[in-house]
Protein backbone atom coordinates (compact mmCIF):
# COMPACT_ATOMS: atom_id res chain seq x y z
CA UNK A 1 0.00 0.00 0.00
CA UNK A 2 1.50 3.65 -0.73
CA UNK A 3 1.16 6.70 1.92
CA UNK A 4 0.37 8.58 -1.01
CA UNK A 5 -0.76 8.36 -4.53
CA UNK A 6 -0.52 11.10 -6.82
CA UNK A 7 -1.84 10.36 -10.76
CA UNK A 8 -1.68 12.78 -13.63
CA UNK A 9 -2.11 15.95 -11.42
CA UNK A 10 -1.89 19.30 -12.97
CA UNK A 11 -1.95 22.90 -11.91
CA UNK A 12 -2.39 25.86 -14.02
CA UNK A 13 -1.09 29.42 -12.82
CA UNK A 14 -0.19 32.12 -14.99
CA UNK A 15 3.46 31.43 -16.32
CA UNK A 16 3.77 28.22 -14.53
CA UNK A 17 1.57 24.68 -14.87
CA UNK A 18 2.68 21.78 -12.63
CA UNK A 19 2.34 19.17 -15.90
CA UNK A 20 0.94 15.32 -15.58
CA UNK A 21 2.81 14.42 -12.34
CA UNK A 22 2.46 11.18 -11.47
CA UNK A 23 4.29 9.00 -8.41
CA UNK A 24 3.20 7.58 -4.51
CA UNK A 25 5.30 7.83 -1.46
CA UNK A 26 4.84 4.24 -1.06
CA UNK A 27 4.67 2.94 2.92
CA UNK A 28 7.06 3.17 5.11
CA UNK A 29 9.55 4.45 2.68
CA UNK A 30 11.30 7.98 3.14
CA UNK A 31 10.69 9.76 -0.43
CA UNK A 32 12.90 13.27 -0.90
CA UNK A 33 11.09 15.63 -3.41
CA UNK A 34 13.83 17.82 -4.94
CA UNK A 35 13.54 20.62 -7.63
CA UNK A 36 14.68 24.49 -8.22
CA UNK A 37 13.18 27.25 -6.80
CA UNK A 38 8.84 27.55 -8.08
CA UNK A 39 9.67 24.15 -9.58
CA UNK A 40 6.17 23.03 -7.60
CA UNK A 41 7.17 21.15 -5.13
CA UNK A 42 5.30 23.52 -2.57
CA UNK A 43 2.38 23.58 -4.81
CA UNK A 44 2.62 19.42 -4.90
CA UNK A 45 2.38 19.83 -0.92
CA UNK A 46 -0.78 21.85 -0.92
CA UNK A 47 -2.55 19.53 -3.48
CA UNK A 48 -1.82 16.89 -1.70
CA UNK A 49 -2.94 18.90 1.87
CA UNK A 50 -5.85 20.05 -0.11
CA UNK A 51 -5.20 23.84 -0.03
CA UNK A 52 -5.57 23.98 -3.60
CA UNK A 53 -7.55 22.47 -5.81
CA UNK A 54 -6.08 20.55 -9.24
CA UNK A 55 -7.01 21.14 -12.44
CA UNK A 56 -6.87 17.35 -13.46
CA UNK A 57 -5.48 14.63 -11.60
CA UNK A 58 -6.17 12.58 -8.09
CA UNK A 59 -4.49 12.62 -5.08
CA UNK A 60 -4.86 9.68 -2.43
CA UNK A 61 -3.23 9.84 1.18
CA UNK A 62 -3.48 6.75 3.79
CA UNK A 63 -5.48 5.18 1.38
CA UNK A 64 -8.24 8.31 0.64
CA UNK A 65 -8.93 10.61 -1.51
CA UNK A 66 -8.23 14.18 -0.57
CA UNK A 67 -11.78 15.38 -2.30
CA UNK A 68 -12.60 12.90 0.47
CA UNK A 69 -15.52 14.82 3.11
CA UNK A 70 -13.74 13.09 6.08
CA UNK A 71 -10.77 13.79 4.68
CA UNK A 72 -10.20 16.46 8.29
CA UNK A 73 -10.19 12.90 10.09
CA UNK A 74 -7.57 11.69 7.50
CA UNK A 75 -5.03 14.88 8.63
CA UNK A 76 -5.58 13.42 12.19
CA UNK A 77 -2.96 11.07 10.89
CA UNK A 78 -0.59 13.26 9.37
CA UNK A 79 2.45 15.31 10.87
CA UNK A 80 3.07 18.17 8.57
CA UNK A 81 6.05 21.03 8.88
CA UNK A 82 5.55 24.02 6.68
CA UNK A 83 8.95 26.53 6.05
CA UNK A 84 8.05 29.73 7.94
CA UNK A 85 4.68 28.82 9.02
CA UNK A 86 4.64 28.52 12.94
CA UNK A 87 2.14 28.95 16.11
CA UNK A 88 2.08 32.92 16.91
CA UNK A 89 5.30 33.77 18.42
CA UNK A 90 3.66 35.07 21.35
CA UNK A 91 3.41 31.53 23.01
CA UNK A 92 4.89 29.19 24.36
CA UNK A 93 5.79 25.17 23.85
CA UNK A 94 3.71 24.91 27.65
CA UNK A 95 0.70 27.11 26.06
CA UNK A 96 1.32 24.93 22.23
CA UNK A 97 0.49 21.89 24.11
CA UNK A 98 -2.54 23.04 25.28
CA UNK A 99 -3.72 23.86 21.78
CA UNK A 100 -2.30 20.61 20.33
CA UNK A 101 -4.28 17.95 23.21
CA UNK A 102 -7.33 19.76 21.89
CA UNK A 103 -6.34 19.59 17.78
CA UNK A 104 -5.46 15.83 17.70
CA UNK A 105 -6.80 12.89 18.94
CA UNK A 106 -3.56 10.67 19.80
CA UNK A 107 -1.69 13.36 20.96
CA UNK A 108 0.89 12.47 23.67
CA UNK A 109 1.85 15.00 26.05
CA UNK A 110 5.03 12.44 27.32
CA UNK A 111 6.00 11.76 23.87
CA UNK A 112 6.05 15.70 23.34
CA UNK A 113 7.67 17.09 26.73
CA UNK A 114 10.38 13.88 25.82
CA UNK A 115 11.14 15.31 22.57
CA UNK A 116 11.47 19.11 24.05
CA UNK A 117 13.85 17.69 26.87
CA UNK A 118 15.44 15.72 23.95
CA UNK A 119 15.78 19.04 21.98
CA UNK A 120 16.91 21.06 24.87
CA UNK A 121 14.42 23.52 24.00
CA UNK A 122 12.79 26.34 26.42
CA UNK A 123 9.30 25.40 27.88
CA UNK A 124 8.65 28.59 29.18
CA UNK A 125 10.02 31.43 26.35
CA UNK A 126 7.87 32.65 23.86
CA UNK A 127 8.23 31.48 20.35
CA UNK A 128 9.35 34.51 18.94
CA UNK A 129 12.72 34.26 21.10
CA UNK A 130 14.05 31.22 19.18
CA UNK A 131 15.79 30.70 16.50
CA UNK A 132 15.83 29.39 12.99
CA UNK A 133 16.73 25.85 14.00
CA UNK A 134 14.50 26.14 17.48
CA UNK A 135 11.60 26.66 15.36
CA UNK A 136 12.19 24.02 13.12
CA UNK A 137 12.78 21.38 15.54
CA UNK A 138 9.70 22.17 17.26
CA UNK A 139 8.05 22.51 13.92
CA UNK A 140 9.06 18.72 13.95
CA UNK A 141 8.04 18.05 18.03
CA UNK A 142 4.54 19.54 16.78
CA UNK A 143 3.89 17.08 13.80
CA UNK A 144 5.43 14.08 15.66
CA UNK A 145 3.62 14.24 18.88
CA UNK A 146 0.35 12.80 17.53
CA UNK A 147 1.98 9.60 16.07
CA UNK A 148 1.11 10.38 12.72
CA UNK A 149 1.32 7.53 10.13
CA UNK A 150 3.05 10.22 7.32
CA UNK A 151 5.01 12.90 7.79
CA UNK A 152 5.12 16.17 5.84
CA UNK A 153 8.12 18.21 5.13
CA UNK A 154 8.17 21.26 3.39
CA UNK A 155 11.74 22.42 3.52
CA UNK A 156 12.00 22.12 6.69
CA UNK A 157 15.78 21.56 7.40
CA UNK A 158 16.30 24.85 4.99
CA UNK A 159 18.35 27.31 6.88
CA UNK A 160 20.00 25.08 9.25
CA UNK A 161 23.46 24.63 10.20
CA UNK A 162 24.63 20.68 9.45
CA UNK A 163 24.41 20.23 13.42
CA UNK A 164 21.05 20.57 13.81
CA UNK A 165 20.49 19.15 10.39
CA UNK A 166 21.94 16.04 11.18
CA UNK A 167 20.13 15.68 14.81
CA UNK A 168 16.70 16.01 12.92
CA UNK A 169 17.80 13.70 10.78
CA UNK A 170 18.02 11.18 13.19
CA UNK A 171 14.23 12.40 14.46
CA UNK A 172 13.31 11.25 11.08
CA UNK A 173 15.25 7.66 10.90
CA UNK A 174 14.18 7.01 14.55
CA UNK A 175 10.52 7.58 13.30
CA UNK A 176 10.50 5.64 9.91
CA UNK A 177 11.61 2.34 12.21
CA UNK A 178 8.13 2.24 12.49
CA UNK A 179 7.52 0.26 9.28
CA UNK A 180 3.89 1.84 9.47
CA UNK A 181 5.43 5.34 8.56
CA UNK A 182 6.40 7.49 5.97
CA UNK A 183 7.79 10.62 5.11
CA UNK A 184 7.13 13.19 2.08
CA UNK A 185 10.15 15.66 2.49
CA UNK A 186 10.90 18.61 0.16
CA UNK A 187 14.29 20.06 0.27
CA UNK A 188 16.62 22.14 -1.84
CA UNK A 189 19.47 20.29 0.33
CA UNK A 190 20.27 17.31 -1.77
CA UNK A 191 23.11 15.51 0.30
CA UNK A 192 19.86 16.01 3.54
CA UNK A 193 18.37 13.35 1.16
CA UNK A 194 21.17 11.57 -0.49
CA UNK A 195 21.40 10.68 3.33
CA UNK A 196 17.84 9.38 4.13
CA UNK A 197 15.85 8.62 1.54
CA UNK A 198 14.73 5.57 -0.19
CA UNK A 199 13.20 7.66 -3.12
CA UNK A 200 14.00 10.29 -4.90
CA UNK A 201 11.09 12.73 -6.85
CA UNK A 202 12.75 15.22 -9.34
CA UNK A 203 10.55 18.10 -10.82
CA UNK A 204 11.37 20.10 -12.83
CA UNK A 205 9.65 23.48 -14.40
CA UNK A 206 6.84 21.93 -13.01
CA UNK A 207 7.28 18.40 -14.92
CA UNK A 208 8.17 14.97 -13.30
CA UNK A 209 11.69 14.42 -14.53
CA UNK A 210 12.44 11.54 -12.21
CA UNK A 211 10.89 9.05 -10.01
CA UNK A 212 13.08 5.84 -8.36
CA UNK A 213 14.51 4.32 -6.05
CA UNK A 214 17.86 5.96 -5.03
CA UNK A 215 20.18 3.54 -4.61
CA UNK A 216 18.99 2.70 -7.95
CA UNK A 217 19.56 6.02 -9.42
CA UNK A 218 23.00 6.14 -8.04
CA UNK A 219 23.54 2.75 -9.38
CA UNK A 220 22.28 3.33 -12.77
CA UNK A 221 23.83 6.65 -13.79
CA UNK A 222 27.66 8.04 -14.18
CA UNK A 223 29.23 11.06 -14.78
CA UNK A 224 31.51 10.79 -18.46
CA UNK A 225 33.75 13.94 -19.20
CA UNK A 226 34.89 13.89 -22.90
CA UNK A 227 36.07 16.29 -25.58
CA UNK A 228 33.79 16.97 -28.31
CA UNK A 229 35.28 14.36 -30.62
CA UNK A 230 34.86 11.57 -28.49
CA UNK A 231 30.65 12.49 -28.05
CA UNK A 232 30.34 10.52 -31.57
CA UNK A 233 31.39 7.12 -29.78
CA UNK A 234 29.14 7.47 -27.13
CA UNK A 235 25.44 5.63 -27.79
CA UNK A 236 23.21 7.94 -27.81
CA UNK A 237 20.84 5.60 -26.00
CA UNK A 238 23.43 6.10 -22.75
CA UNK A 239 23.41 9.71 -22.92
CA UNK A 240 21.04 10.90 -20.79
CA UNK A 241 22.21 14.80 -20.87
CA UNK A 242 25.22 16.50 -21.79
CA UNK A 243 25.98 19.66 -20.66
CA UNK A 244 28.83 21.66 -22.58
CA UNK A 245 31.94 23.00 -20.83
CA UNK A 246 35.65 24.24 -21.49
CA UNK A 247 37.09 21.14 -22.00
CA UNK A 248 34.08 19.44 -24.13
CA UNK A 249 31.19 17.95 -22.41
CA UNK A 250 30.20 16.61 -19.09
CA UNK A 251 27.69 13.65 -19.68
CA UNK A 252 25.00 11.90 -17.54
CA UNK A 253 25.25 8.42 -18.46
CA UNK A 254 23.57 5.33 -18.01
CA UNK A 255 26.33 3.58 -16.82
CA UNK A 256 25.42 -0.05 -18.24
CA UNK A 257 25.53 1.44 -21.87
CA UNK A 258 29.02 2.92 -21.86
CA UNK A 259 32.12 0.56 -23.11
CA UNK A 260 34.71 0.00 -20.58
CA UNK A 261 37.01 2.08 -22.28
CA UNK A 262 35.22 5.34 -21.22
CA UNK A 263 36.17 6.21 -17.32
CA UNK A 264 32.74 7.03 -15.67
CA UNK A 265 32.78 8.91 -12.59
CA UNK A 266 30.40 8.24 -9.68
CA UNK A 267 27.73 10.74 -9.65
CA UNK A 268 26.64 12.36 -6.30
CA UNK A 269 22.32 12.34 -6.18
CA UNK A 270 23.46 16.26 -6.18
CA UNK A 271 25.42 16.49 -9.69
CA UNK A 272 22.82 13.97 -10.85
CA UNK A 273 20.28 16.42 -10.31
CA UNK A 274 22.44 19.86 -11.62
CA UNK A 275 22.73 17.76 -14.52
CA UNK A 276 19.41 16.90 -14.84
CA UNK A 277 18.30 20.77 -14.92
CA UNK A 278 20.79 22.14 -16.70
CA UNK A 279 21.95 19.86 -19.36
CA UNK A 280 20.58 18.91 -22.79
CA UNK A 281 18.84 16.03 -23.15
CA UNK B 1 -12.37 24.81 17.55
CA UNK B 2 -11.89 24.86 21.12
CA UNK B 3 -8.08 24.36 20.00
CA UNK B 4 -8.55 27.57 18.09
CA UNK B 5 -10.23 29.11 20.82
CA UNK B 6 -7.83 28.22 23.46
CA UNK B 7 -5.21 29.36 21.07
CA UNK B 8 -6.36 33.24 20.98
CA UNK B 9 -7.31 33.10 24.69
CA UNK B 10 -3.99 32.31 24.82
CA UNK B 11 -2.99 35.43 22.38
CA UNK B 12 -4.96 37.97 23.62
CA UNK B 13 -4.35 37.30 27.17
CA UNK B 14 -0.24 38.48 27.00
CA UNK B 15 -1.79 41.97 25.55
CA UNK B 16 -4.96 42.54 27.62
CA UNK B 17 -2.78 45.12 29.66
CA UNK B 18 -2.69 47.57 26.82
CA UNK B 19 -6.14 46.87 26.07
CA UNK B 20 -7.43 47.20 29.78
CA UNK B 21 -5.38 50.42 30.01
CA UNK B 22 -7.03 52.38 26.88
CA UNK B 23 -10.54 50.56 27.83
CA UNK B 24 -9.75 52.05 31.25
CA UNK B 25 -8.69 55.60 30.02
CA UNK B 26 -11.64 55.84 27.33
CA UNK B 27 -14.13 55.12 30.60
CA UNK B 28 -12.80 57.21 32.48
CA UNK B 29 -13.68 60.25 30.09
CA UNK B 30 -17.02 61.01 31.19
CA UNK B 31 -18.30 61.62 27.53
CA UNK B 32 -20.91 59.18 26.10
CA UNK B 33 -18.44 58.37 22.85
CA UNK B 34 -15.69 57.39 24.36
CA UNK B 35 -17.43 55.09 26.79
CA UNK B 36 -19.34 53.28 23.59
CA UNK B 37 -16.07 52.90 21.84
CA UNK B 38 -14.34 51.18 25.42
CA UNK B 39 -17.23 48.88 24.72
CA UNK B 40 -17.14 47.94 21.69
CA UNK B 41 -13.40 47.28 22.09
CA UNK B 42 -13.82 44.28 22.66
CA UNK B 43 -15.16 44.01 19.31
CA UNK B 44 -11.42 44.22 18.11
CA UNK B 45 -9.49 41.69 20.23
CA UNK B 46 -10.29 39.08 16.38
CA UNK B 47 -8.30 41.90 14.78
CA UNK B 48 -5.67 41.17 17.04
CA UNK B 49 -5.56 37.38 16.61
CA UNK B 50 -5.75 37.21 13.27
CA UNK B 51 -2.45 39.93 13.05
CA UNK B 52 -0.64 37.04 14.98
CA UNK B 53 -1.87 34.41 12.73
CA UNK B 54 -1.12 36.36 10.02
CA UNK B 55 2.71 37.06 11.18
CA UNK B 56 3.60 33.61 11.88
CA UNK B 57 1.68 32.41 9.26
CA UNK B 58 -0.34 30.18 11.10
CA UNK B 59 -3.03 31.02 9.26
CA UNK B 60 -1.60 28.44 6.50
CA UNK B 61 -0.28 26.41 8.89
CA UNK B 62 -4.28 26.00 10.35
CA UNK B 63 -5.38 24.67 7.01
CA UNK B 64 -3.15 21.53 7.12
CA UNK B 65 -3.98 20.94 10.46
CA UNK B 66 -7.16 19.19 11.28
CA UNK B 67 -9.63 22.01 12.03
CA UNK B 68 -12.53 22.62 9.45
CA UNK B 69 -12.86 26.26 8.09
CA UNK B 70 -16.30 26.34 9.82
CA UNK B 71 -13.74 25.81 13.22
CA UNK B 72 -11.37 28.87 11.51
CA UNK B 73 -13.69 31.51 10.62
CA UNK B 74 -16.48 31.04 13.82
CA UNK B 75 -13.92 30.51 16.39
CA UNK B 76 -13.07 34.20 15.74
CA UNK B 77 -16.39 35.77 15.75
CA UNK B 78 -16.94 33.96 19.49
CA UNK B 79 -13.78 35.46 20.08
CA UNK B 80 -15.25 38.59 19.56
CA UNK B 81 -18.59 38.10 21.22
CA UNK B 82 -16.95 36.88 24.28
CA UNK B 83 -14.26 39.74 24.44
CA UNK B 84 -17.21 42.16 23.43
CA UNK B 85 -19.35 40.64 26.67
CA UNK B 86 -16.35 41.25 28.84
CA UNK B 87 -15.25 44.71 28.15
CA UNK B 88 -19.10 45.56 28.97
CA UNK B 89 -18.52 44.25 32.19
CA UNK B 90 -15.45 46.17 32.36
CA UNK B 91 -17.09 49.27 31.45
CA UNK B 92 -20.46 48.36 33.89
CA UNK B 93 -17.88 47.98 36.59
CA UNK B 94 -15.52 51.02 35.58
CA UNK B 95 -18.27 53.35 35.49
CA UNK B 96 -19.75 52.18 38.76
CA UNK B 97 -16.65 52.24 40.70
CA UNK B 98 -15.89 55.59 39.60
CA UNK B 99 -19.25 57.36 38.96
CA UNK B 100 -21.60 55.55 40.95
CA UNK B 101 -24.07 54.75 37.48
CA UNK B 102 -23.85 53.13 34.43
CA UNK B 103 -26.16 54.05 31.49
CA UNK B 104 -28.00 50.38 29.83
CA UNK B 105 -28.86 53.17 26.89
CA UNK B 106 -24.81 53.52 26.49
CA UNK B 107 -24.42 49.18 26.90
CA UNK B 108 -26.74 48.59 24.34
CA UNK B 109 -25.48 50.89 21.81
CA UNK B 110 -22.04 49.53 23.08
CA UNK B 111 -23.28 45.82 22.49
CA UNK B 112 -24.90 46.90 18.94
CA UNK B 113 -22.07 48.63 17.76
CA UNK B 114 -19.53 46.46 18.85
CA UNK B 115 -21.13 43.01 17.44
CA UNK B 116 -21.78 45.03 13.87
CA UNK B 117 -18.78 46.81 13.44
CA UNK B 118 -16.96 42.73 13.80
CA UNK B 119 -19.98 41.86 11.54
CA UNK B 120 -18.89 44.14 9.15
CA UNK B 121 -15.47 44.35 9.39
CA UNK B 122 -14.76 40.60 9.42
CA UNK B 123 -14.89 39.80 6.30
CA UNK B 124 -12.65 41.86 4.80
CA UNK B 125 -10.29 41.14 7.41
CA UNK B 126 -10.34 37.35 5.81
CA UNK B 127 -10.28 38.68 2.66
CA UNK B 128 -7.03 41.12 2.56
CA UNK B 129 -5.53 40.50 5.77
CA UNK B 130 -5.87 42.51 9.37
CA UNK B 131 -4.33 45.46 8.51
CA UNK B 132 -6.70 46.23 5.74
CA UNK B 133 -9.69 45.43 7.68
CA UNK B 134 -8.50 47.47 10.41
CA UNK B 135 -9.08 50.57 8.19
CA UNK B 136 -12.06 49.04 7.90
CA UNK B 137 -13.17 48.76 11.11
CA UNK B 138 -11.56 52.28 12.19
CA UNK B 139 -14.05 53.70 10.07
CA UNK B 140 -16.63 52.20 10.83
CA UNK B 141 -15.86 53.07 14.61
CA UNK B 142 -15.81 56.76 13.32
CA UNK B 143 -19.64 56.20 11.69
CA UNK B 144 -20.91 55.43 14.99
CA UNK B 145 -19.28 57.99 16.75
CA UNK B 146 -20.86 60.14 14.52
CA UNK B 147 -24.05 58.03 14.96
CA UNK B 148 -23.66 58.68 18.65
CA UNK B 149 -22.96 62.45 18.49
CA UNK B 150 -25.93 62.44 16.09
CA UNK B 151 -28.43 61.02 18.75
CA UNK B 152 -26.83 63.94 20.60
CA UNK B 153 -29.30 63.14 23.78
CA UNK B 154 -29.16 60.25 25.05
CA UNK B 155 -32.98 60.21 26.64
CA UNK B 156 -33.33 59.80 22.64
CA UNK B 157 -31.45 57.07 22.39
CA UNK B 158 -33.16 55.14 25.24
CA UNK B 159 -36.58 55.72 23.52
CA UNK B 160 -35.58 54.72 20.37
CA UNK B 161 -33.95 51.57 21.72
CA UNK B 162 -36.62 50.68 24.50
CA UNK B 163 -39.39 50.96 21.66
CA UNK B 164 -37.24 48.73 19.07
CA UNK B 165 -35.26 46.28 21.23
CA UNK B 166 -36.27 43.16 19.20
CA UNK B 167 -35.78 44.77 15.98
CA UNK B 168 -31.98 45.94 16.92
CA UNK B 169 -31.67 42.46 18.37
CA UNK B 170 -33.21 41.00 14.98
CA UNK B 171 -30.92 43.47 13.24
CA UNK B 172 -27.48 42.37 14.67
CA UNK B 173 -28.47 39.22 14.64
CA UNK B 174 -29.13 39.06 10.42
CA UNK B 175 -25.83 41.52 10.44
CA UNK B 176 -23.80 38.57 11.84
CA UNK B 177 -25.42 35.26 10.42
CA UNK B 178 -24.37 37.09 7.02
CA UNK B 179 -21.09 38.16 7.77
CA UNK B 180 -20.14 34.71 9.12
CA UNK B 181 -21.70 33.35 6.16
CA UNK B 182 -19.17 35.46 3.70
CA UNK B 183 -16.32 34.91 5.57
CA UNK B 184 -17.11 31.36 5.40
CA UNK B 185 -16.77 31.44 1.70
CA UNK B 186 -14.13 33.62 1.64
CA UNK B 187 -11.89 30.79 3.74
CA UNK B 188 -13.46 27.83 1.48
CA UNK B 189 -12.12 29.39 -1.19
CA UNK B 190 -8.77 27.92 -1.92
CA UNK B 191 -6.35 30.58 -2.36
CA UNK B 192 -4.14 30.90 -5.47
CA UNK B 193 -0.59 30.26 -3.89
Amino acid sequence: MNAIEIRNIEKNYQGFKLDNVSFDVPKGSIVGLVGENGAGKSTIINLIMDIIDCDNGTINVLGKSNKDKNFIKTKQDIGIVIDEAYFPEILTIMNVEKILKLTFENFDSNYYFELVDKYKLPKNKILKGFSRGMKMKFGIITALCHKPKLLILDEATSGLDPLVRNELLDTLNEYTRNEENSILMSSHIVSDLEKICDYIVFIHKGKLVLFEEKDEILKKYGILKIVESDLVNIPTNAIICKNKQSFGYQLLILKNEVSGSYKTELATLEDIIILLSMGNM
Amino acid sequence: MKALLIKDLYVVVKNMKVLIIVMLLMTLFNDPSFTIISAIYGSTIPMTALAYDERSYFNKLAKVLPYSVFSITVSKYLLGYIFLALSLVFTITVRMLFYGEFSSTIIVLGMIFGTSCMALSLPFMFKYGSAKGRLVFIFLVMLCTIGTNFMNTYEFGLNVLNNSYALMFLFVVIINVISILISLKINTKKSEM
